[in-house]
């Protein structure tokens, strides 16, 4: 099954969500707590205690396990914006390793911003804070014999390239023959980077109570803290010139995408106070409250608390397969390093 | 910003990255509470900063450590309690619920200042501020419930809050210290959708670097989920913010750089906050500096005093000041305090 067909499956198996973040945790939540949390009602009501589960963690993990994890999410991210900004991938020197298969980040291109200027630079800026991501985790991971190489990088826009095929399992496109082009548009840019900022705040979320070490934890909670300022401005970004230009459907779009990836990443059980759901990824479509109209530029929970995935299910959007795979959509050969599986734990 | 701050805390506990850290269980219950954070400080022993990730297991979320970490809780609800009334009553017309407020430890203050903010002529910033009222007004109930769920006896009452835009008011305090007011001028939030975003500024990154310096402090998992959770959620607001400010030109970004510069300043000697906009030379906008990051691409860390330093608006140590004229509160006394300006541990981590 290619991947396309793995995720429209995976899409096809839910029902297509567009409730608010808050009305939707009503329902997850169950009616009688989740009454109390609707977002209109600003105050007294007690958040939902659902106190310490344990976290189940029956595998034990190196930090140098989840630091090459995050840094194939980094390699990614840094590659797409690096050919955003300046029309190249990484260097040699950023992005070799002992570890696994290395392979070429192809496809991407300079994006034709137009005359958006300040996006521009704003994603000069993010390409910045992504190869720093990069250049520190294979600084802390310190020898060539655990860190890992470059994983082979799909940033193409043909029609099978993993961008088109998100997009196609998203809805934003249709047809086998469309094409998906980050680079076309500063619209389409930002739909891009939509699709892979909240994708590391959840990740790097996720992967927080793993790590032992304090150093560690300390700077990815640093990481997460970057990924999330990207994450807004995007979202911010969309939502403006989609409410701008409603006939370019960038709330809509951004929705779809979300849906996609809440389809891909299954349904764990929810437990408010870590942040973990069935219905973990909100799109930026505003919410009606007893107070007016309220955005939704933080995809959190009825706490206000943004969400987690695991590395299974962070793999499972990024190899756009909601089953186990070790390898597809962005990563056509897989990760590198310990975690390799989508899917599995779910 | 207050979940930054109680991290933060943590961090000030720590004294420097350098000693971090194996922490010290301390074993549940209010009792252990009293005197713990020395504790932490001084469990120095194993800080190589540098890479030698230790293959330990995952951290359990029972047992030991609660103690501690209810403090840092009580430290982020504290910043919580700031930016809920502040975000409720600027942008909902309305304080927070008496049942939101009360508690066991402390003393119970009251709000000074604040009033609605007219967006009708910028309903989507209207929408954004919304969100992020009720994102902190969720905060507040969600660390109440945390800590009352380990001991209801924890809870801390909200403390004396001083969100007031008069003269003598926090925000005119900040903003004559930022420049961005006459020395003896007001600096009014509430009065203009310009002003709001830039009160917003203030508080926003404070909170995420309270959150990430704090993170090493937690010793629960599930805490630190939580934390980890609540301070992306700030990282977001914050990212939203200097979005909207930097999109509203120079003279904004200009303010906004002033009042980034003031919180560097107050914290003490190193570099913990990042400007909203890069200059040159003569002091012109060159570009945008959207995300507050060192060069490892790495958002900062206040340790608990030095959030204090900044929500407390003075460079020396003592409890009291700013928008929390009397303290804010902590079964931990240490937690309460500002740091000295020569306790500056070196903002962000080496990547050798």
């Amino acid at each position: 099954m290619s991947d396309s067909e793995r995720m429209m499956e995976a899409l096809d198996a839910r029902v297509q969500r567009r409730d608010s973040r808050r009305a939707f945790f009503t329902q997850a939540i169950g009616a009688a707590a989740g009454a109390t949390m609707l977002a209109g009602q600003a105050a007294a009501q007690t958040a939902t205690p659902t106190p310490t589960p344990t976290p189940s963690s029956t595998t034990t993990y190196t930090d140098i396990d989840i630091l090459n994890f995050a840094l194939n999410l980094e390699y990614l991210e840094a590659n797409f914006y690096s050919f955003c900004a300046t029309g190249s991938a990484l260097g040699s020197a950023d992005i070799s390793g002992g570890v696994g298969t290395a392979g070429a980040a192809t496809g991407g291109r300079q994006v034709a911003f137009g005359g958006d200027t300040i996006i521009a630079q704003y994603a000069a800026e993010i390409a910045a804070d992504e190869l720093a991501h990069v250049r520190f985790l294979r600084a802390q991971l310190s020898s060539s014999t655990v860190t890992i190489a470059q994983p082979a990088i799909d940033l193409g826009v043909s029609a099978t390239s993993a961008f088109s095929n998100a997009a196609r399992a998203a809805g934003v496109i249709t047809g086998a023959s469309a094409v998906f082009d980050p680079y076309a548009s500063t619209n389409n840019f930002l739909l891009a980077a939509y699709l892979f900022e909240d994708l590391g705040v959840t990740a790097y979320k996720g992967a927080a109570p793993l790590i032992s070490n304090k150093t560690f934890l300390e700077a990815a909670a640093g990481i997460l803290a970057v990924e999330a300022y990207h994450a807004a401005t995007v979202r911010s970004l969309l939502y403006r010139r989609g409410l701008q230009t409603p006939s370019a459907l960038l709330v809509e779009s951004a929705g779809q995408i979300s849906a996609a990836r809440d389809s891909l990443d299954g349904t764990p059980t929810e437990d408010l106070v870590r942040g973990i759901a069935p219905n973990d990824d909100p799109g930026i479509a505003s919410v009606t409250t007893a107070d007016g109209l309220a955005s939704n530029i933080v995809p959190a929970n009825a706490n206000g608390i943004t969400y987690s995935r695991n590395p299974a299910q962070v793999l499972s959007i990024a190899y756009l397969s909601a089953s186990a795979a070790t390898a597809g959509g962005f990563f056509p050969a897989g990760v590198n390093g310990t975690f390799k599986t989508s899917g599995a734990s779910i | 910003m207050i979940k930054d701050s109680v991290f933060a805390a943590i961090e000030v506990a720590n004294q420097q990255r350098a000693a971090r850290r194996r922490f010290i269980k301390l074993a549940a219950g209010s009792t252990a509470v009293a005197g713990s954070l020395a504790l932490l400080s001084a469990c120095g022993g194993s800080d190589d900063p540098s890479p030698t990730p230790t293959p330990t297991p995952t951290p359990t979320a029972s047992g030991t450590g609660v103690a501690s970490d209810i403090a840092i809780l009580q430290l982020a609800l504290n910043l919580e309690y700031l930016e809920a009334q502040f975000y409720s009553i600027a942008v909902l017309g309305r304080a927070l619920p008496e049942s939101s407020l009360t508690g066991s430890v402390g003393t119970r203050g009251n709000v000074t200042g604040g009033r609605q903010v007219n967006f009708a002529g910028e309903p989507i910033i209207g929408q954004f501020a919304r969100e992020i009222a009720n994102d902190e007004i969720a905060h507040v109930n969600a660390l109440r419930s945390v800590i009352s769920a380990a001991d209801p006896a924890l809870v801390i009452n909200q403390p004396a809050i001083n969100i007031d835009g008069s003269a003598t008011g926090a925000f005119a305090k900040a903003a004559q210290a930022a420049g961005i007011a006459n020395a003896d001028g007001t600096f009014d939030p509430y009065a203009s959708v310009d002003n709001f975003l830039l009160a917003a500024f203030l508080f926003e990154d404070v909170g995420v670097s309270a959150y990430k310096g704090a993170s090493p402090l937690i010793t629960s998992a599930v805490y630190l989920e939580a934390a980890a959770g609540i301070l992306a959620a700030e990282a977001y607001h914050a990212g939203l913010i200097r979005n909207e400010i930097y999109l509203r030109g120079n003279d904004a970004r200009l303010k906004a750089n002033k009042l980034a510069d003031a919180r560097d300043t107050l914290d003490g000697p190193g570099v913990r906050d990042g400007r909203l906009a890069t200059v040159d030379a003569t002091g012109a906008v060159t570009g945008p500096n959207l995300t507050p990051a060192d060069s490892n691409g790495l958002a900062y860390s206040r340790s608990t005093g030095q959030v204090h330093n900044v929500v407390y608006l003075r460079t020396d140590a003592g409890i009291g000041g700013g928008f929390f004229p009397a303290g804010t509160n902590n079964s931990l006394e240490s937690l309460r305090t500002s740091a000295t300006p020569t306790a500056t541990p070196s903002p962000t981590p080496t990547a050798t």
